[in-house]
């Protein structure tokens, strides 16, 4: 029996593919709750599962009976999930973004304070292997000076949120840059902090935008100077990856599960140096990205520490969202205007 | 008020979310997009137009979608339970609206992979790939099914296009991934014939028969094409400068064509094989998992080890042949379907579709392609100066 009691708010794919396996995987959490509005699809995944927790459709309901839940529900409702659970001392480990607007994002944090409760941010990257390998080795400046970067990623459609959400801009707080890019993006605040200055173009035309690419320039700070830019697709594959442009040559790190990132030196082109880290415990059993954030999670709970990606790191992706946003501008269809012409 | 409301089935798709696209700029017309899931709707979302999210093989559900349509467009795809079943409460939905028009997309697959010869005209005999799953005779078995429904009232017309190019083209995209990767290559001199249709000419095709009149509406099916003698060394000669490789990878003919065989599943089941199969090392290593199978296992092979080692070793060699040996193979990369489009030889041609529906194709093959070459340098920020280092993302 874990010692841990977790409620897992939203019965949607994400947590039947990712949150709920996670959880019961880890002994250290008993699953005390399945919260959906669908009352009858959380407890379907929790006979798909095989498990007997509370099933109700109000989060409120579980006040009381837990230490902690994860929200996995459409973006714009973090905001009136997690505010009464916060207030009632229950940490929340809210999926990614921490909610869709800045204001939305503040109320969550001040609620976690009036209740003394975490707020861990379901940035699982932030757990791979290879991205932590780069991040220590842009820390120690091991490339020596960044001068560039680039990541992007693009898929043919995506998520098939059950409840439609991502049809709706409100409902997501933007569009692709939310959705794909606030992963990376949220990797680069850790890095580097936040830019001087940041623009978008993207190709909303009022609904969640499906392309954007973003610039950031860091004009001042120990980084400087360094842009970077950021590209974004729902509708066209990309191979995904972000690689940089330093003083030793050019570094690439693909997106995915990899453990290793690759150097093609400035003086050598032709070759491609794998670098990997020898593990830190080699006879630990090897936990996926998802278990280790869930750990971070409950670790943080139960000592009263932040969790490794905090409810104040959510809100500064949240503000750097904004300012992409406020920056926009139109990303144009030029190959429709030739063919017109 | 709108005199017409059209209603566009599979309005995600890259023909589907065109089609809609244009269509909302016609007036006096209310455009209702019907998706199957938010997945791939993104391109469709970012107008913030209202899509209505319907299960198609959910008759009550699309009966609501339809009901007052004056014209449906089906785009449809899915596997081939979703597009039969989902197509009969389709037609049976339009029927129930008094829809006025039906246009329903076909493929050229239809006439078989190579094509029939004759397959230059719609008339020609219709042998699509074998397999009932297979995409071909999933088609098929629709057409025969607008048909019926062409007969016994529901004006209907059937387009019937090969692959589809222009911008957001994953089809085209797929050929410039393949040319840069080494994973297509161009049979002989590139000569073969390239049947292709512009989504923006396939899109004009649709309007026009949402409102033309006359023999068509038998749901008979028109070849929409660019209608373009166009090579695949041409397709190749207009992609290359996306590829950052000089020149297409060759194979002869004669070899494709091998390889193409040696890709087809074998054709009749062989007893032989399969008890071959059966008691192969594989196969006896998963059912040893089952502790009474090992101990079987265990006993038929100590029975073989007494038979002496001459005999077992026969044994082995007639169930499981000698060794395999690796031997370097040149062509382990290639996407052989792909390149084995090559091998079809027809040229689809447009003549009943200019005959019965005026249509003339607005974008040129040249076009096309140019504006598939821009759009694709923009998503993939090819002219911006971070394509120095993101290109090695490509590699």
């Amino acid at each position: 029996m874990g010692s841990f009691r977790l409620a897992i708010v939203g019965a949607g794919l994400i947590t039947r593919d990712s949150h709920l396996p996670t959880a019961l995987s880890l002994p250290e959490i008993e699953i005390c709750a399945l919260i959906d509005p669908v009352v009858s699809r959380a407890a379907e995944l929790a006979d798909e599962y095989g498990i007997k927790p509370l099933v109700a459709a109000r989060a409120g309901d579980i006040i009381g009976k837990v230490d902690g839940a994860i929200i996995a529900t459409p973006n714009h409702t973090h905001r009136e999930v997690a505010v009464p659970l916060l207030e009632a001392g229950i940490s929340t480990f809210i999926e990614k973004p921490l909610a869709t607007t800045v204001e939305d994002g503040q109320a969550i944090l001040d609620a976690a304070q009036r209740g003394s409760a975490r707020v861990g941010i379901g940035h699982y990257q932030r757990f791979l292997d290879a991205p932590r390998l780069l991040g220590s080795l842009l820390g120690e400046r091991y490339f020596g000076q960044v001068s560039r970067f680039c990541h992007q990623a693009g898929s043919s459609g995506g998520w098939p949120a059950l409840s439609a959400y991502t049809l709706k801009r409100e409902a997501i707080g933007g569009g692709v840059l939310v959705v794909t890019g606030t992963h990376f993006l949220d990797r680069m605040l850790h890095t580097w902090g936040a830019p001087d200055t940041v623009e978008l173009r993207d190709d909303s035309l009022g609904g969640p935008e499906a392309h954007c690419e973003g610039r950031v320039r860091y004009n001042s700070g120990p980084f400087a100077p360094l842009e970077g830019l950021v590209r974004y697709s729902k509708h066209t594959p990309l191979p995904s990856g972000l690689v940089l442009e330093t003083e030793r040559g050019t570094v690439m790190l693909r997106d995915g599960f990899g453990d290793h990132v690759v150097l093609i030196p400035r003086e050598r082109p032709e070759l491609k140096l794998r670098i990997t880290a020898e593990p830190k415990a080699p006879f630990a059993p090897p936990l996926s990205p998802y278990q280790r954030m869930l750990r971070d999670f409950v670790d943080a709970c139960l000592t009263g520490r932040a969790p490794e990606v905090d409810g104040a790191q959510g809100l500064a992706s949240l503000h750097l969202l904004r300012r992409f946003y406020e920056n926009r501008k139109l990303l144009t269809d030029d190959w429709t205007a030739v063919a017109a012409a | 008020m709108s005199t017409k409301r059209i209603v566009v089935l599979g309005a995600s798709g890259f023909v589907g979310t065109t089609l809609v696209e244009r269509l909302q700029k016609w007036s006096g017309v209310e455009v209702v997009a019907v998706i199957h899931s938010a997945a791939s709707a993104w391109r469709l979302a970012r107008r913030s137009a209202p899509l209505l999210q319907v299960d198609i093989a959910d008759r009550p559900a699309l009966g609501n979608a339809l009901a007052g349509a004056t014209h449906v467009i089906n785009c449809t795809r899915g596997p081939r339970s979703v597009m039969i079943g989902g197509l009969e409460n389709i037609l049976d939905a339009c029927r129930t609206s008094g829809v006025r028009r039906f246009v329903h997309l076909s493929s050229v697959m239809v006439y078989g992979d190579p094509p029939h010869p004759d397959s230059h005209r719609e008339d020609a005999p219709t042998h699509p790939p074998p397999g009932v799953d297979s995409y071909g005779m999933t088609k098929l078995e629709q057409d025969r099914m607008v048909q019926a429904a062409a007969a016994t009232g529901l004006p209907s017309v059937v387009l019937c296009p090969p692959n589809i190019s222009g911008p957001f083209s994953g089809y085209v995209a797929g050929i410039v991934a393949g040319l840069r990767n080494g994973s297509f290559a161009l049979v002989d001199r590139g000569e073969s014939p390239c049947n292709l249709v512009d989504v923006r000419n396939l899109c004009h095709a649709v309007e026009l028969a949402l409102d033309t009149e006359g023999a068509m509406l038998d749901g008979g099916r028109l070849f929409v094409t660019d209608g373009e003698e166009v090579s695949w060394g041409s397709v190749v000669a207009e992609l290359l400068e996306l590829t950052g490789v000089d020149e297409a990878r060759r194979i002869a003919r004669a070899e494709l064509l091998r390889l193409a065989e040696r890709g087809k599943p074998d054709a009749a089941p062989s007893v032989a094989a399969s008890i071959r199969h059966l008691v192969s090392s594989e196969v006896r290593a998963a059912l040893r998992k089952d502790p009474l199978l090992a101990k079987l296992d265990r006993a038929a092979r100590a029975t073989v080890t007494r038979l002496g080692r001459g005999i077992e070793s026969k044994l082995r060699m007639g169930i499981e042949g000698p060794p395999p040996i690796s031997r370097p193979d040149p062509y382990e990369s290639l996407a052989v379907g792909l390149c084995a489009q090559q091998l079809r030889e027809v040229r689809h041609r447009n003549e009943r579709a200019e005959q019965l529906l005026g249509f003339r194709p607005p974008v040129s093959f040249r076009q096309s392609m140019a504006d598939f070459r821009m759009w694709y340098r923009k998503m993939h920020g090819m002219d911006t100066p971070f394509w120095r280092i993101s290109r090695h993302l490509y590699g």
